[in-house]
């Protein structure tokens, strides 16, 4: 699988699969607050009434009001850090938040795959804690995380909602850029919100591969989004509204997963054979991944992923568990043999 | 100097810019439609509206820019920050192509800058007061990336280094020369230092004589400058290449951004190029993610201490001053490294060093 996160993060970004996004929606957006999240979070630091203006989205008007926000900023990092951690699944790194003491982490649903992998993650002290991906929704690339045993002194960042964001307010964003680096923690970008969408929020908060997954502060210190995808110009910088977590977390804990994000439906190019009761391949796609893999029409897919496949929907499902880009094995039978092929994940624009 | 000689010499610069922004401008026209609102701003005739060009265009395209961090009228409110070293900031050209900034160590006529971006060519160093002198290297400190530039000067404004270490989140502003746009940026974690490991991307098989080119990694800049599969290398800086090993020695000895002069064979002729070495992290990098990164220094990696920010620079924008918003100079800037990243030298790297590489005054 090598590095397939890092080249997704460039791969989901084409402006203009990002301008045409048009999808049904599956989840509204918020309604309700978590309760008492700000309390209970380590991240929420109260501004100074000199620089509330600029919490709504005003730009300082003096150096002394710049000034007072970096004071701000500065306190609001050092926490956030401590709630960021470097998620590792395979050889895929990502990022991630610690947002609870009983160790739930939010991330990108890129970063978390599919429900019930192994992830490692590293907190900010060098501390390592062994995860487990829950579920996810792809439509809007949110993911959930759960910290297996959660040591009693977990840092969790104070959730904000993502209701009320416009256009000039200020945030931190906090990632691995380029992947967990020895001696170095998380770092710091700070910018301010560039415009809104129903499913997705643009920030100059310049972020690469290794940041999905991460949070993205405002600047008292409540979680807004998380980073999911950039476009070639330094500007793109998309990110998930925080309160999808919120209205998708039911799903997410019991380790639902759907949807997929608007022209990244993951694909390999084959059509069932109908008068198959098991997962037989009518037709192969010419250029599909499919056919770059070797499979032919009557091939039967016994595995995919390490997942058996019993029959066609069995083999949707498993498809529908990857992403574009990745590497998967499958398992096919032919006439009387038996082989394994790599596939490498296509990707479709059909919603 | 006249507008037209600075906007001559500022050309390349606004050029590659413009074309960056227009680049967006085609996704963007579409969904916002603001493809117009410049036409008739760029075109006022006042000197004013001439230097402010390059900005302009950069700044003005789109309702979003006026939110971004980095706007016009937040790079306005810390220009008072800029203009306390303003005088000390100069723009250094080699045959006539501006590489890099420089800043102004002492009053007779000596600056640092980045040394990688000298290469061979005729410096010149152009002051805040527009005056343009021809310049010379005096001292240079391959560790860290400094030059130190002399030049036919007197009574200038040498800058004051402060040696404290801004906190991780602190704003960090890079002046630009009077005439161009500052940056403005965060400190993104505590200083460290950057290793590097230059490699040429190419992979090779040991022949009689030399190594045999049999694969040119995509980030290599090894066949953009006409070395081609099949081709066989037998000198490596003028040092027989006897087996992969020795040129794998020879490389390690260079900094990425340095120019490899390679002795090449190919069929009956032999011919000399010059490959720049390349980061090992870069030369793997993917397709998508070398587009993303935008443009970048050469020498980007190697540095025994860096302050890591996120002021968006060009590489012809390191070498100058990088200060906090009390007006301190923290360092100076030293690379872009990449989208998320700007390297300053702390100024707890440079005095030493300058101490080191100066003959007393």
């Amino acid at each position: 699988m090598g590095r397939w996160n890092m080249n997704r993060m460039g791969k989901t970004c084409g402006l203009l699969v990002l301008l045409m996004a048009s999808a049904a929606v599956a989840d509204g957006p918020l309604t309700k607050a978590p309760a008492n999240a700000t309390q209970r979070g380590r991240t929420f630091v109260a501004v100074n009434s000199s620089i509330e203006g600029l919490v709504r989205g005003r730009a300082p008007d003096s150096l002394d009001q710049l000034r007072a926000l970096e004071q701000q900023v500065v306190q609001v990092v050092e926490r956030a850090r401590e709630c960021t951690v470097s998620v590792r699944i395979g050889n895929a790194q990502g990022a991630g938040v610690i947002v609870s003491p009983d160790g739930y982490v939010l991330t990108a649903a890129h970063v978390a795959m599919r429900p019930g992998l192994s992830a490692i993650l590293i907190m900010s002290d060098g501390r390592r804690l062994r995860a487990k991906t829950l579920g996810m929704n792809r439509n809007v690339d949110a993911g959930l995380i759960k910290i297996e045993s959660p040591p009693e002194d977990l840092p969790c960042a104070s959730l904000g909602t993502s209701r009320d964001l416009r256009p000039g307010m200020w945030c931190v964003a906090v990632g691995h850029p380029g992947g967990y680096e020895q001696g170095r923690g998380p770092v710091i970008r700070a910018g301010r919100i560039l415009s809104t969408r129903d499913q997705a929020i643009v920030t100059d908060c310049a972020l690469i591969s290794g940041d999905s997954g991460g949070p993205l502060f405002d600047v008292t210190g409540r979680l807004i989004a998380i980073h999911s995808r950039i476009g070639n110009d330094i500007l793109d910088n998309i990110h998930v509204p925080i309160d999808y977590y919120d209205t998708s977390w039911d799903r997410m804990a019991a380790g639902q997963t759907w949807g997929h994000l608007p022209g990244f439906k993951p694909v390999i190019g084959v059509t069932r054979n109908p008068d198959s009761e098991v997962a037989q391949i009518g037709a192969v796609k010419p250029e599909s991944p499919a056919e770059k893999a070797g499979l032919q029409a009557g091939d039967v897919v016994l595995g995919f992923n390490n997942v058996t496949i019993t029959d066609f929907p069995s083999l949707i499902a498993a498809v529908e568990d990857t992403m574009p880009g990745e590497h998967v094995m499958m398992r096919v039978q032919r006439e009387e043999s038996v082989f394994n092929t790599t596939v490498v994940i296509g990707r479709s624009n059909d919603d | 100097m006249t507008i037209n000689s600075w906007i001559a010499m500022n050309f390349r610069r606004g050029q590659r810019r413009m074309l960056a922004r227009f680049a967006l401008l085609a996704s963007i026209a579409i969904s916002v439609g603001v493809a117009d609102v410049q036409a008739q701003d760029i075109f006022g005739d006042s000197e004013q509206r001439l230097n402010d060009f390059p900005r302009m265009l950069r700044e003005s395209f789109g309702p979003r820019n006026e939110s971004r961090r980095d706007s016009r009228d937040m790079l306005k409110l810390v220009q008072p920050v800029a203009e306390k070293v303003s005088e000390s900031v100069i723009t250094v050209s080699v045959d006539g192509q501006s590489v890099a900034l420089g800043t102004i160590i002492r009053e007779d006529g000596l600056a640092i800058t980045k040394g990688s971006e000298l290469g061979s060519g005729r410096i010149k160093v152009r002051l805040a007061d527009r005056r343009m002198y021809d310049a010379r290297v005096i001292a240079a400190r391959k560790s860290d990336d400094l030059a130190v530039l002399k030049f036919d000067a007197k009574g200038l404004k040498p800058i004051q280094f402060d040696q404290r270490e801004p906190p991780v989140g602190s704003f960090l502003v890079s002046p630009g020369t009077s005439v161009d746009t500052s940056g403005l940026g965060v400190v993104g974690n505590e200083a460290r230092s950057i290793d590097e490991r230059g490699v040429l991307g190419v992979r090779f098989n040991p022949v009689d004589k030399g190594v045999q080119v049999v694969a040119i990694l995509p980030g290599s800049n090894a066949g953009s400058v006409g070395i081609q599969r099949g081709d066989v290398l037998l000198k490596v800086n003028d040092k027989e290449i006897n087996s992969g090993e020795s040129l794998r020695t020879e490389i390690e000895t260079m900094f990425p951004g340095d120019r490899a002069k390679l002795l090449v064979q190919r069929d009956d002729r032999t011919f000399d190029v010059e490959v720049q070495v390349r980061d090992e992290t870069v030369i793997h990098e993917t397709e998508n993610d070398a587009r993303v990164h935008g443009n970048r220094s050469g020498r980007l990696a190697g540095f025994s201490k860096v302050l890591q920010h996120d002021t968006v620079l060009e590489p012809d924008q390191c070498g100058g001053p990088v200060l906090d918003l009390s007006g301190s100079v923290v360092g100076i800037n030293i690379a872009r490294a990449g989208r998320v990243c700007s390297y300053a030298l702390p100024s707890q790297v440079i005095l030493p060093a300058l101490q080191s590489m100066l003959p007393s005054p």
